[in-house]
């Protein structure tokens, strides 16, 4: 079961498994809540969701022998990950910047981005770049 | 001078006209409201679904007739494929399926109501029918998903998803339509026409099936129009059992996509002015014609049926 053609999900699934095959067409759902439920009720089904959607309801797979932890993330050694972004128009400044500086301060990712399921980005050992260069930090 | 005064009092607007004209000015500001408003949604979705031909130069024919539905990644020729069909194929599948369906059990509780228990029939039928109308689409999905689903697949095996839950969902809903407006039908017949079919010797049922039915045909038919109307543009319940696959259904239990499912599930993911937006929007102009034309078959009908 995909997910919708827009989803970042999706994106992020296609670009570090499917590489250039074309994903064939199946059953697209939009929200992962729906999608692991449908999974979970349907013998056979298989499909791709975040790691902080996981439940007991459905199974995780390893992926070239390597199990989906965290840890296996930090290391790069599981490829299919990504960073979540904040945007700003142009550079950040004044009340934007400081709260910029405080999502990414250990106070919060060790804890609420942790609660919520999350990878907290200073964990990370690697760092990768936008066209897929990977580089130790 | 006093014929001044006169003359003056008789050719100024009296008080109560002003008031009347007061009045007819209120109204006709709603109307035009409601024009105004109707004019604009046309023509934001008829902009925005045509750009899809004009700005990004997709060929009409290949919208209508292809069958391969990813516009926001570039296929084997080098451009994205627009092709609608599978969508239009599975939207008119589930909408005529659900009204052939519903339409025995919609005729028959109406006859049950209206000629064979007359007194508590409609006593109980109406309010389970107003009860039915007022379920929200969502929760009929819901029911879908959790019921219709896991049953189909039961029996016939493959994930359950598609057209056949579509129909079963879309069934349910559009019945309470149909049956109010063939109970409507039915009761326009004039009593008259029975008591004289009575007179001529005709039994219950050769009255029932023979002269009332066929007096109220034009009845029945606008709402079995009506019920496809509902079924056509119905999203979100029909999102939920269908199965989203855009490709041409092979058969009735293999997922399947409608106009609405595509729409709801991909808008939100698209950034307008894009193409993936502008063929989302494309489809909704589908719907819109759609809609009108269910409309206009709809007063054809009425026109042409109504008792002389």
């Amino acid at each position: 079961m995909n997910r919708a053609q827009g989803s970042g999900t999706r994106a992020t699934f296609e670009r570090w498994v499917m590489g250039d095959v074309p994903t064939m067409t199946a059953q697209e759902q939009d929200s992962t809540g729906m999608v692991r439920q449908i999974v979970a009720s349907t013998p056979g089904a298989i499909s791709y969701m975040a790691f902080s959607y996981v439940n007991k309801d459905v199974k995780t797979v390893k992926v070239d022998g390597v199990a989906p932890t965290e840890a296996n993330v930090h290391s790069n050694r599981w490829h299919i990950w990504a960073y979540e972004h904040m945007y700003t128009r142009g550079a950040a400044k004044g009340l934007t910047k400081r709260f910029i500086d405080y999502v990414m301060s250990d106070q919060v990712q060790q804890t609420l981005v942790k609660q919520m399921g999350y990878i907290p980005i200073n964990d990370m050992q690697i760092v990768r770049d936008v066209n897929g260069r990977v580089t130790r930090q | 001078m006093e014929e001044d005064k006169i003359r003056a009092a008789m050719l100024r607007k009296s008080r109560a006209a002003r008031i009347e004209q007061r009045g007819r000015a209120i109204s006709f500001a709603c109307i035009a409201l409601i024009v105004l408003v109707v004019v604009a949604i046309f023509y934001f979705v008829a902009s925005k679904g045509l750009a899809t031909f004009y700005q990004n130069k997709v060929n009409l024919w290949d919208f209508l007739s292809k069958t391969s539905w990813s516009p926001s990644t570039t296929g084997p020729h080098g451009k994205p494929e627009v092709g609608a069909l599978p969508m239009i194929i599975g939207s008119f599948g589930v909408t005529f399926l659900a009204a052939i369906v519903a339409t025995p059990f919609a005729i028959g509780a109406a006859l049950f109501m209206t000629e064979i228990a007359t007194k508590w029939g409609a006593k109980i039928l109406q309010p389970v029918i107003d009860l039915l109308v007022g379920i929200p689409s969502v929760v009929y999905g819901f029911i879908g998903l959790s019921v219709v689903v896991p049953a189909i697949r039961n029996v016939f095996g493959g994930t359950g998803f598609g057209i056949l839950a579509g129909t079963f969902v879309l069934f349910i809903m559009i019945l309470p339509t149909v049956t109010s407006m063939t109970v409507d039908a039915i009761h326009a017949v004039p009593s008259y026409y029975r008591s004289a079919s009575a007179a001529l010797g005709a039994t219950r049922w050769q009255t029932t099936s023979r002269v009332v039915l066929r007096a109220a045909v034009p009845g029945i038919l606008t709402g079995i129009v009506f019920g496809m109307a509902r079924a056509f543009g119905e999203a979100l319940a029909v999102q939920m059992v269908i199965g989203n696959a855009a490709m041409l259904p092979k058969d009735l239990i293999s997922p399947a996509s409608t106009l609405t499912s595509v729409l709801t599930s991909g808008i939100g993911n698209t950034v307008m002015g894009s193409l993936e937006n502008n063929a989302l929007w494309s489809l909704a102009l589908i719907l819109l014609l759609m809609s009108l034309a269910f409309n206009l078959v709809i007063r054809w009908i009425g026109k042409r049926g109504a008792l002389k």
